[in-house]
């Protein structure tokens, strides 16, 4: 039943959206990066391959485990109760929610260029790619941010004084509807980014109206805690992404943060909970869309769309590319997880899979990093302007409106080492990760290494195509 | 052998803050000219390249009148029939740069900067400045 409404409003937005008269995607507002020169390519490709299999020979030869790490809380239950704290946690909130309002209000009653108007730029750039960059770094902050979670506890503590809301709903969340939710709304948040009309104001403010109201109204039916985690795309994105931080962020029954700890880097990953196989496609689109949004800029798929367009049309030929490289990643990753389940005899292809999927996070997320770095500070200056004119109407409220972004602010040379840099780490904290939860699910050092194996070669493949992606001149739409 | 991750990833992170310091940029000012022919709404040649932190002078033969526009830096010079006309350009930001050409009469009534160079009217890319780093 729930499957069948889902279906249903997908078919109504899809034909809503059907015929996008203005497409900038997300990416409006120019890219001027320069490709990194072949030398750098060579030198990301070799120093990964090195990294590779020093880690390799480095765990062959692990005797015991070394994280004995011991994470210090920097702010407890108490402390956040205090009451300058109570003050700041309140500012954050009344702002989290200024800013959506305003978005929202912006999109309806703005002018609808996306560069004039201070939706589109907040939504793409400032919060999908910036926060989508701030967030791997420092760790899952949008559980505090989160402006739909704090409209609703508003809501249910204190004008219809329910709080049970926060933890259960009027339904049980359905079994079998799994994470279902969020693979539905990620393809058709990713098919609006890529190819639909996402940048219009306009669109974006009917989209965000309707999946507020849509979330909110999941939210009393199955509870607003197991609603975030299991349908509500953008915290369990979030949540994957922020585990990479280094702010460990826990909330108590009400949805109250608890407390702030600091841990290393990365390691919050192989914390995450063993997903079923919904969640692995959920994870696998992820991935795959991330590297699609780097392809499609490049000349090779400008190749493929003059081939493809004039027989299947542009929207269909890249909502092609959104659904055809996560399955092609999803064919490997299987391909892969079948040979090492043949070679190691302990383990099916399902366990494996399930096991290790969150070890490639590290390289789309360096990947991401590294492919964006340059548009998030040069293109996100567009917001600067906006801040004083939000709506495009000639205000000037700040002295801002009349800002010219500095193109100068990043170097080439300057972002090239950093792509290599961040590329090539993320390769090592993916083989980290990787060696970790092997650890977890075979018996024997000698069963993890032979498993290893064949995933190194996926992940080397991996971080070659992120390496090739922004070794490729940018195709501007 | 006992291994600790971290003193790798340490090390890794220590290596990136010595590599930028390689990638550091010598701040003269290079002058460099350039010949370029726009015929038949062709811009020959197609790609310019030229190097960061130079004075870029371009000479542009033209068989029609109109606009020529640098993204990025939003500069702009007009270009007139059978003339060289001169556009200089102080590069002082690295990247890919498109040159786009505006018709007289489309420029006169359609054509305003914004802050991206994110244009909506009708306007013909010719062609790429690339300024590679020094």
């Amino acid at each position: 039943m729930i499957k069948n409404i889902f279906f249903i409003i997908s078919g109504i937005l899809f034909l809503w959206i059907g015929a996008p008269a203005n497409i900038y995607a997300h990416g409006f507002g120019e890219r001027y990066d320069l490709p990194i020169p072949l030398s750098f390519f060579l030198i990301g490709a070799s120093l990964t391959i090195i990294f590779s299999f020093l880690l390799l020979l480095l765990f062959y030869n692990q005797k015991e485990k070394t994280n004995d790490f011991k994470s210090p809380i920097i702010l407890n239950q108490n402390t956040l109760n205090n009451i300058p704290f109570k003050i700041i946690k309140s500012f954050v909130k009344i702002c989290s929610v200024f800013i959506f309002l305003l978005v929202i209000l912006t999109g309806y009653l703005g002018s609808n260029n996306p560069i004039e108007n201070f939706s589109a730029p907040m939504i793409w750039i400032v919060w999908w790619v910036g926060f989508g960059i701030i967030t791997p770094i420092i760790g899952d902050f949008w559980k505090i941010l989160n402006p739909i979670k704090i409209i609703f506890s508003f809501i249910v503590e204190k004008l219809i004084k329910q709080p049970k809301f926060l933890n259960t709903g009027l339904l049980k969340y359905p079994k079998a509807l799994d994470v279902w939710p969020i693979i539905f709304s990620f393809l058709l948040f990713a098919w609006f980014e890529n190819v639909g009309n996402g940048s219009s104001p306009l669109t974006l403010s009917i989209l965000i109206t309707f999946y507020s109201l849509l979330t909110i109204t999941f939210m009393f039916l199955f509870g607003c805690k197991t609603w975030l985690e299991k349908g509500d795309v953008f915290s369990v994105y979030y949540h994957i992404m922020g585990s990479f931080g280094i702010f460990n962020i826990l909330q108590n029954q009400n949805l109250k943060i608890s407390q702030i700890s600091l841990r290393l880097p990365v390691l919050g990953l192989a914390k995450l909970k063993t997903p079923t196989i919904p969640f692995v496609i959920f994870h696998i689109i992820l991935l795959g869309t991330i590297s699609f949004d780097g392809l499609s800029e490049t000349s090779m798929w400008s190749k493929i769309e003059i081939l493809l367009i004039p027989s299947f049309g542009r929207i269909i030929t890249e909502s092609f590319g959104i659904i055809i490289i996560p399955t092609l990643f999803f064919i490997l990753l299987w391909i892969i997880c079948w040979v090492i389940s043949i070679i190691t005899k302990e383990k099916t292809p399902e366990t494996i899979i399930t096991s290790l999927i969150f070890s490639l996070t590290p390289i789309a997320i360096a990947y991401h990093i590294a492919h964006y770095l340059s548009y998030i500070l040069i293109t996100g200056q567009l917001i600067i302007p906006l801040i004083s004119d939000p709506f495009g109407f000639g205000w000037d409220i700040f002295g801002t409106a009349d800002y010219s972004l500095n193109i100068s602010i990043i170097n080439a040379k300057t972002a090239w080492y950093s792509s290599i840099i961040i590329i090539v780490l993320g390769h090592i904290f993916s083989v980290i990760i990787a060696h970790i939860k092997a650890k977890e699910i075979f018996s024997q050092n000698s069963i993890v290494i032979k498993s290893q194996l064949p995933f190194l070669i996926l992940m080397i493949f991996y971080t070659a195509l992120s390496l090739w992606i922004i070794s490729q001149p940018i195709i501007n739409h | 052998m006992q291994i600790n991750i971290f003193k790798i990833i340490s090390v890794i992170f220590l290596s990136t803050f010595l590599l930028y310091g390689c990638s550091t940029n010598n701040q003269e000012l290079t002058k460099a000219e350039f010949n370029i022919n726009f015929k038949n709404m062709e811009l020959s040649p197609n790609n310019i390249n030229s190097k960061e932190n130079s004075e870029l002078t371009l000479n542009i033969n033209s068989d029609i009148n109109g606009t020529l526009h640098i993204h990025g830096y939003d500069i702009e010079g007009n270009i007139s029939e059978n003339k060289i006309s001169k556009l200089t350009i102080k590069l002082n930001a690295t990247g890919s740069f498109p040159i786009a050409f505006h018709p007289e009469d489309q420029h006169d009534h359609n054509h305003h900067h914004d802050k991206s160079d994110n244009h909506t009217n009708k306007e013909l890319i010719i062609g790429n400045l690339i300024v590679n780093p020094k």
